[in-house]
């Protein structure tokens, strides 16, 4: 397991974190210490509500949102590898997406 | 003599002569009827029009025969005969109460037995007092009942009712409050005189405090010397002395009326403010006998039975103008007015051009006015009512927050109806890999040809051997015969190799075929694979597409959310208002200011309020539907938005009210069924527009009580300020209003007749009273009622 780095400084520079793990036959999804969702290995599902409240409806939107992901390094085999990767394409897409409608753009 | 009241009666129905001597002493020694002239030219000199010797408890006829000679020779129109008492009505007065009674001179015979009933004692040489040096009051009445006339009492009360000083000797309240107030209660003397002109302010506050009917002032001189009139005295020092007018024809039923209305008495002849536009004479010719009816410049009423024409005279006097929507005048009607008057050969000759007219209110008009809300924004009162109030800039500041509310809702709405839309992600999960194996098929083109050329020689060989068989029949050498069998054996043998060799190759053609169609089947399973992997990696990646964009699509509802905020700063709305006489016209809204109170009222106006619901409680549209009041199923935000803008609109809707001061002061709201009230108070109270009111029976349009409370002083005020010609039934209307001219239309052998006065009027042939008594309902009463203890006169 990687331990999830903590950035701090003026905000600004603040970048949502997202680290993924495996617990308990489950892909465990934390953002900022936190965890957000589960998915269990079981049915491969995410739902959508608990990533919706307990991740997007909190982000701040004023800025681009960008992820910056942590994997863990226990993942056994290929299969996993690509969940994990699926799950990232996910975030990845939903942060274009709202990137794009709120015209946001990075501050760098 | 003047059917009508033009002018105003100058009175003074106090005047002493030499008879009073017995009392006075040599002040009045030289009254007398020798010396009459010098009373005669002061009367003239004053301008008095009726008068009155009244000495002490005693009556010289002669002198007022001669004094009556008088009477259309100057300025004098009727010399009345009157004693002044002196009447105790308590044991413990400390004085006489002197009481002047007029007497009704249509009896000469009595009036000359007033003498004779006052005669002195020859002891005393004094009138016949029964306690101290005055008349009992059952000895005062027991005089009255011998003289056996008509009478009108006038007390003195010199000194003013506010006074605090003791009661002055001889006047009425000498007697003690307890009296004073039975007098007053009993109207037992008809007018109250007093001299001091400074006493007339007080008078007015005193008939403010009691009731205004109760008490009437007038004021007589008390001469005592003529050459001094009309002073007391030569030695009296009094200040001027101002005679009293009666608005009154010359004889005693018109000042018997007068002391009994105070709208008739006045310390200035002002019962007529002078108008330009006056009907003098209505000039009628009925079956060619000429009719010229004097008009008055106040109250002149028309009556007679139904249909006799009373209203047609109005309609053909003012040229049929009326003929609007308002009038009963439709075209039937006034052909009907026409055919009337042609078949009993009547002609009006008079006409009242529009200009001269003030206002002229048809029969039922008023209440036609009242029902059809036009009072308070027809022609007569739309310049009373000032300009509308602006709540345009109060309704925008609604409008635009109403519109902000309603944005906030559909927000919270569509948040709402997003969060529906979220689902859960399945990720594709992989269960099969196809094989990568290639496999090539097995060519079988070697084994095809050689089949083809063995099964050619096998064909060729036996069409041989057909042919060998057909040259066999055609030999009969035995030796070529065997020759050819021998050879028919080879090709046999030949032969079976063949079909050995081929039988061989469709073997191996077979096991060439089944490889090649396993190789085929295992091509199509693994397409098979291949598809249903696509489909599903293409469902997913539909399905994360939709899934992402509900995310997002849900994140922007919830950033576009807004919730129901509004900051509505207190604005009042202040009410328009134009004063207008007593009036204040007034325009006010519904509310008189907004703040953010009224506007949370506002948005919960539409809801329910059992069980109780707010605007705040309501997440989402289905809410909204169980909410509203009164619902109807169409769109239920712009149901809930109209509900409260409709509510703005009624909320801003300006009321006309009329307010006017009450006796304490204060503005008070008129109620809706006070129209008639204001609108005659109006009427009465315009002073400044010239011209003749006529109206077509009042009585229609308002109630008894409202005539006996209101109407009557209004059109009192009225006919001081223009005239007016009223057609009525209403006894009320006449009588109590006193009138000034009674027009009266009668039938006589089918032939109309006109008969007019004023109230008091009588001569030979018409008496006017009788006629109002006769002619309409209730008359008798309302004038036995104004009349008061008249009786005799009314029995007469």
């Amino acid at each position: 397991m990687v331990a999830l780095k903590q950035l701090e400084g003026d905000g600004r520079d603040m970048k949502n974190k997202i680290e993924i793990r495996i617990i308990d036959d489950c892909y465990n999804v934390f953002h900022n210490n936190k965890i957000i969702i589960k998915v269990s290995k079981e049915n491969l599902t995410i739902k959508g509500r608990e990533l919706y409240d307990n991740l997007f409806s909190k982000l701040d939107i004023k800025n681009k949102i960008e992820f910056e992901y942590e994997k863990d390094s226990s993942f056994i085999n290929s299969e996993e590898e690509r969940i994990v990767g699926d799950i990232i394409e996910i975030f990845d897409l939903i942060a274009t997406k709202i990137n794009s409608k709120f015209k946001l753009e990075s501050l760098e | 003599m003047e059917k009508i009241v033009k002018h105003a009666l100058k009175v003074d129905l106090h005047i002493h002569s030499n008879k009073s001597k017995f009392k006075d002493g040599n002040i009045v020694k030289n009254n007398t009827i020798e010396n009459i002239e010098v009373l005669i030219k002061k009367l003239n000199d004053y301008g008095v029009n009726v008068c009155a010797i009244s000495d002490h408890d005693s009556f010289d006829y002669n002198l007022f025969e001669r004094l009556k000679q008088e009477e259309n020779k100057g300025c004098i129109k009727k010399v009345v005969p009157a004693v002044e008492f002196s009447v105790m009505f308590t044991n413990n007065q400390e004085s006489p109460v002197h009481v002047v009674c007029i007497f009704n001179d249509a009896n000469n015979e009595k009036v000359k037995n007033i003498e004779q009933v006052l005669k002195f004692d020859e002891l005393t040489n004094k009138p016949n007092y029964d306690y101290k040096e005055a008349f009992s009051e059952n000895k005062f009445i027991e005089i009255l009942s011998s003289i056996d006339l008509d009478v009108i009492l006038i007390a003195h009360q010199k000194q003013t009712l506010t006074s605090t000083s003791t009661p002055q000797e001889n006047d009425a309240n000498i007697v003690g409050e307890e009296k004073f107030n039975e007098f007053l209660i009993s109207e037992y003397f008809e007018a109250f005189e007093f001299k001091n002109r400074k006493n007339q302010v007080f008078n007015n506050i005193s008939k403010s405090q009691l009731s205004k009917d109760l008490l009437r002032f007038i004021t007589g001189s008390d001469c005592h010397e003529w050459t001094a009139y009309p002073k007391y005295s030569s030695n009296n020092n009094e200040g001027e002395f101002k005679h009293t007018y009666l608005k009154c024809l010359p004889n005693f039923k018109g000042l018997a009326l007068a002391l009994t209305d105070d709208t008739r008495i006045s310390m200035e002849d002002n019962f007529f403010i002078h108008n330009k536009d006056v009907v003098e004479k209505i000039n009628i010719s009925i079956n060619d006998k000429e009719y010229s009816i004097p008009m008055s410049k106040g109250l002149n009423v028309i009556i007679g039975d139904n249909s006799i024409g009373k209203s047609l005279l109005l309609h053909k006097m003012t040229d049929y103008y009326r003929d609007d929507s308002l009038s009963p005048l439709t075209t039937s009607v006034k052909n009907g007015y026409n055919r009337y008057l042609n078949q009993n050969n009547i002609k009006i000759n008079t006409t009242i051009s529009q200009d001269k007219i003030f206002l002229f209110d048809t029969q039922g008009e008023i209440r036609k006015k009242f029902n059809q809300g036009k009072l308070k924004e027809n022609d007569f009162f739309a310049d009373k009512y000032p300009p509308e109030i602006n709540v345009v800039p109060i309704k925008t500041i609604l409008i635009d927050e109403v519109d902000n509310v309603i944005k906030s809702l559909k927000s919270k709405f569509e948040y709402y109806e997003q969060q529906k839309n979220i689902f859960d992600l399945k990720i594709l999960e992989i269960k099969e890999q196809p094989s990568n194996l290639i496999l090539i098929n097995c060519q079988d083109s070697n084994e095809k040809n050689e089949n083809t050329k063995i099964s050619n020689i096998i064909k060729q060989i036996s069409k041989t051997t057909q042919e060998i068989n057909k040259l066999l029949s055609l030999i009969e050498n035995e030796e070529e015969i065997n020759e050819i069998n021998n050879f028919n054996n080879f090709l046999k043998s030949l032969k079976d190799s063949y079909n050995t060799k081929k039988a061989l190759l469709l073997n191996n053609l077979n096991i060439i075929n089944s490889i090649n169609s396993a190789f085929n089947d295992f091509i199509i399973e693994k397409n098979k694979i291949m598809t249903t992997a696509n489909q599903a990696l293409n469902e997913y990646l539909v399905n994360r597409e939709n899934f992402v964009d509900s995310l997002v699509s849900l994140l922007e509802k919830q950033v576009n959310k807004s919730e129901i905020t509004f900051n509505i700063k207190e604005e009042k709305i202040k009410d328009e208002t134009l004063d207008y006489l007593n009036f204040t016209f007034i325009r006010r809204t519904n509310i008189n200011s907004i703040n953010n109170e009224y506007f949370s009222n506002l948005l919960n106006f539409p809801l329910k309020k059992r069980p109780l619901i707010t605007y705040e409680m309501i997440n989402n549209e289905e809410e909204l539907k169980d909410s509203l009041k009164e619902y109807d199923e169409t769109d239920p935000i712009e149901f809930f938005k109209n509900k409260i803008i409709n509510k703005i609109n009624e909320d801003l809707i300006q009321r006309p009210i009329v307010n006017k001061k009450n006796e304490e002061g204060e503005y008070v709201e008129y109620s809706s069924g006070l129209n008639s009230q204001i609108y005659f108070e109006i009427l009465s109270a315009d002073r400044y527009k010239n011209g003749v009111y006529i109206i077509d029976q009042p009585e229609d349009d308002v109630s008894p009580k409202s005539i006996k409370k209101h109407l009557l002083k209004n059109f009192k005020d009225m006919c001081k300020n223009r005239q007016i010609i009223m057609v009525t039934h209403n006894p009320q209307f006449v009588v109590n209003l006193d009138a000034d001219n009674v027009i009266v239309f009668t039938k006589d052998n089918e032939n109309l007749k006109i008969e007019s006065g004023a109230l008091e009027y009588q001569d030979s042939e018409t008496n006017i009273l009788d006629l109002v008594a006769t002619l309409l309902d209730g008359g008798v009463e309302t004038i036995r009622r104004r009349w008061k203890r008249y009786e005799k006169q009314d029995r007469d």
